[in-house]
């Protein structure tokens, strides 16, 4: 890291003076590693295509969608109410913006992406200021934090995808840079206000997930040890705003204050809800996020984080507290620890900081390769990924079927939440599961086809015609003799 | 020195987006997300079908309100999970499964269905085929509704149906020259076999103008 051009410390009563990068220096850098982070994220944004979870399209875009435009399919937890509708809403405006530009199916999904892109950015100035509390105000270990939030290979992954844990990430960086701000600076100006803004963000780690409640603890108990009272009454100030914020939405949309968090804790704890969901072992997250995303990468990042417990242990149980909590739960999926990744590369760097003492004219090094290694591990670990591009023939297929202008009907064989939704199809037309009682039925006139079987037997049915080939095998038919049907020689797009 | 001791102050922010340019970018942010939702809020939330082009003859040609002649529905709402859709209404099949039926949604209280014709016609009936005609009980067809004409977003002339029994209720719609038809159902109380509306067929009979 060569920016050499150090200035003068400031005068600071009882603190040890530290170089820190000229100011134009250090923006410079963290513009660098925001363009960084931009390049990995585009990256893997371009390598992906599909459906990353099923509840990114049910959850998040077919809700709002289905409310816009009075079609799609709405998951039970939108039956039910147990979901809040904050997040939905939040891509409703961008699907009114998208409506403004008359911007339909993959398009859409294009801009969302897009946009999840750019916001996931934000959690590298809140590393930069992470790193720079944890440095006690030492610029360089504030952009070896950012560097590692802007490169870390699963931030890219995640980056473009419609889930609640994209708003999370980025609220749970941006309060707990805040907070550490107000560990190494307590007397800075505007505490009181700083520790409401604390307390509101977690409040909208919370809303974004109920489980990601974990992240609240360590704050809470850091101001009581600190007897921080004036802290802690802001802090509760602003999570009680968002409560606020919540109870009110769920009264518009429900009818009833806090119907998704009373519906949620009927469903998974008195109804025993989540037992029948995805119920995992103990230790799946160890397991799946650090052996098989980082490989032996994990090692070092374990033994830097053992090293950071010294001086930086409040980062450390920043992540190793969420996972024993989450852990403990048995409905586990890799994004639900999603939040815990930035605190988990803020230790292995704070730690390797520590230990670099001995080097203090590239003090930096040993953190930046450390950085260098896990992402190089784990962009070999992100390889055993199964959702890179799981569907990403059929939302092609859908997308394609609802540029043509014709449709009257689509069967798929996917499950019906295995797809892009209505919202990727963009049309008010009925799309369901094939079975063969339906394939007769002149209104519907695509079908998308999956499976060998199928693609054989309506390639052999004379009612219908290879229309469009799409990767993974998959193949749409359309109805030659349908309602609105093309001429059966028409020439195949 | 005790290593986590306070120090007085952070040091300048050294990037815009964490500073004051960064505070305009949120608002401008804050601003685009007010114009989407605005445009959000203001859709008209109801099911609207597309206008397709048909190139084969509809089954019957008297009936105006079939995909094949152009026609689309709107409905105030539908049963989106168990895909309950308003097409279904104008898709001709004689022989329909449950699925294939209009449904409006549980809390839709005043649930109205609009079939749109491809052009003005002169309009001498409304046939609904409802839950009956395809072996659902027969207490569960629609007993109360009212239906319009409608030329250019206007209605023309309108009949109350009261007291229905029938599976396959005919209204006669008096030779009005309209656009589109318009049936607004009276639901009965929760958890009365009326309290969904359960329409499989809705056939506009008339001639073209």
């Amino acid at each position: 890291m060569s920016v050499a051009p150090t200035t003068p410390v400031e005068p600071q009563t009882g603190a040890t003076p530290t170089p820190t990068p000229a100011k134009a220096s250090l923006g410079l850098w963290l513009l660098g590693l925001m363009a960084a982070g931009l390049v990995v994220r585009a990256w893997y944004t371009s390598l992906q295509g599909g459906l990353h979870y099923p509840d990114a399209i049910f959850q998040y875009l077919e809700p709002p969608w289905a409310m816009m435009h009075g079609d799609g399919w709405m998951p039970w937890e939108f039956v039910r109410g147990a979901r809040n509708w904050l997040i939905p809403w939040h891509y409703g405006a961008l699907m009114g913006l998208g409506d403004l530009f008359g911007l339909r199916g993959m398009d859409l999904y294009h801009l969302l992406w897009a946009h999840n892109v750019l916001l996931s950015l934000a959690i590298i100035p809140a590393g930069y200021r992470l790193g720079r509390a944890m440095g006690r105000g030492d610029g360089r270990l504030g952009l070896l934090v950012a560097g590692a939030f802007a490169l870390f290979p699963t931030f890219g992954v995640f980056a473009p995808h419609t889930l609640s844990e994209g708003h999370a990430l980025v609220f749970t960086a941006w309060a707990y840079a805040l907070w550490m701000e107000q560990v190494v600076w307590p007397g800075a100006a505007g505490g009181r206000r700083r520790a409401f803004a604390i307390g509101a963000l977690l409040g909208g780690v919370f809303i974004a997930r109920v489980s990601l409640a974990v992240f609240l603890p360590l704050v809470l108990l850091d101001y009581l040890g600190r007897r921080r009272w004036a802290h802690l009454a802001a802090g509760s100030a602003g999570f009680l705003a968002a409560m606020a914020v919540l109870g009110l939405s769920d009264w518009v949309a429900w009818g009833t204050p806090f119907q998704s968090i009373i519906e949620y804790v009927k469903f998974n704890w008195v109804e025993g809800g989540a037992a029948r969901l995805e119920v995992k072992p103990r230790g799946w997250y160890w397991e799946t996020l650090f052996l098989e995303r980082l490989g032996a990468a994990t090692w070092l990042v374990v033994a830097a984080n053992a090293a950071a417990l010294w001086r930086h242990w409040r980062m450390v149980l920043a992540w190793v507290l969420p996972l024993v909590a989450l852990s403990a739960l048995g409905i586990k999926q890799e994004r639900f620890l999603l939040t815990i990744w930035p605190f988990v590369l803020a230790g292995m760097v704070g730690g390797l900081w520590e230990l670099s003492r001995w080097v203090p004219r590239a003090r930096w090094a040993p953190a930046a390769v450390a950085v260098a290694l896990v992402c190089a591990f784990n962009v070999a670990g992100l390889r055993s990924m199964e959702q890179l591009r799981w569907k990403a023939g059929v939302f092609a297929a859908q997308d394609w079927i609802g540029r043509q202008g014709t449709a009257t009907g689509v069967l798929h064989e996917a499950e019906t939440h295995i797809h892009g939704g209505k919202t990727l199809l963009g049309e008010a037309v009925p799309m369901v599961r094939y079975r063969s009682a339906l394939r007769g039925h002149r209104l519907f006139n695509f079908v998308i086809a999956e499976s060998e079987r199928l693609t054989k037997g309506l390639g052999r049915d004379r009612h219908w015609r290879q229309a469009a080939t799409f990767e993974q095998g998959v193949v749409v038919f359309e109805r030659v003799d349908g309602w609105t049907a093309r001429a059966p020689d028409a020439p195949t797009p | 020195m005790k290593h986590d001791a306070p120090l007085p102050c952070p040091p300048p922010e050294p990037l815009a987006v964490t500073g004051r340019a960064g505070r305009w970018l949120w608002a401008a942010y804050g601003l685009l997300m007010a114009l989407g939702l605005a445009v959000y809020a203001a859709a008209p939330r109801v099911t609207e079908t597309p206008a397709r082009v048909g190139t084969r003859a509809a089954p019957e040609a008297a009936n105006l309100a079939h995909v094949a002649q152009g026609a689309r529905v709107v409905a105030s709402s539908f049963m989106m999970n168990a895909h309950h859709h308003p097409l279904y209404l104008i898709d001709g099949e004689a022989r329909p499964s449950p699925m294939e039926k209009w449904v409006a949604a549980a809390d839709d209280a005043a649930p109205w269905i609009e079939v749109r014709l491809a052009r003005r016609a002169r309009l001498e009936a409304l046939v609904l085929e409802l839950a009956g005609a395809h072996g659902e009980p027969v207490t569960t067809n629609m007993a109360n509704y009212e239906v319009a004409c409608v030329d250019e977003g206007r209605v023309v002339a309108s009949f109350d149906v009261v007291g229905n029994l029938d599976d396959r209720p005919r209204t006669a719609l008096g030779g009005c020259e309209a656009d589109a038809v318009r049936v607004r159902f009276s639901v009965g109380p929760e958890r009365t076999p009326q309290a969904l509306v359960r329409v499989f067929e809705a056939r506009v009979l008339g001639a073209w103008l």
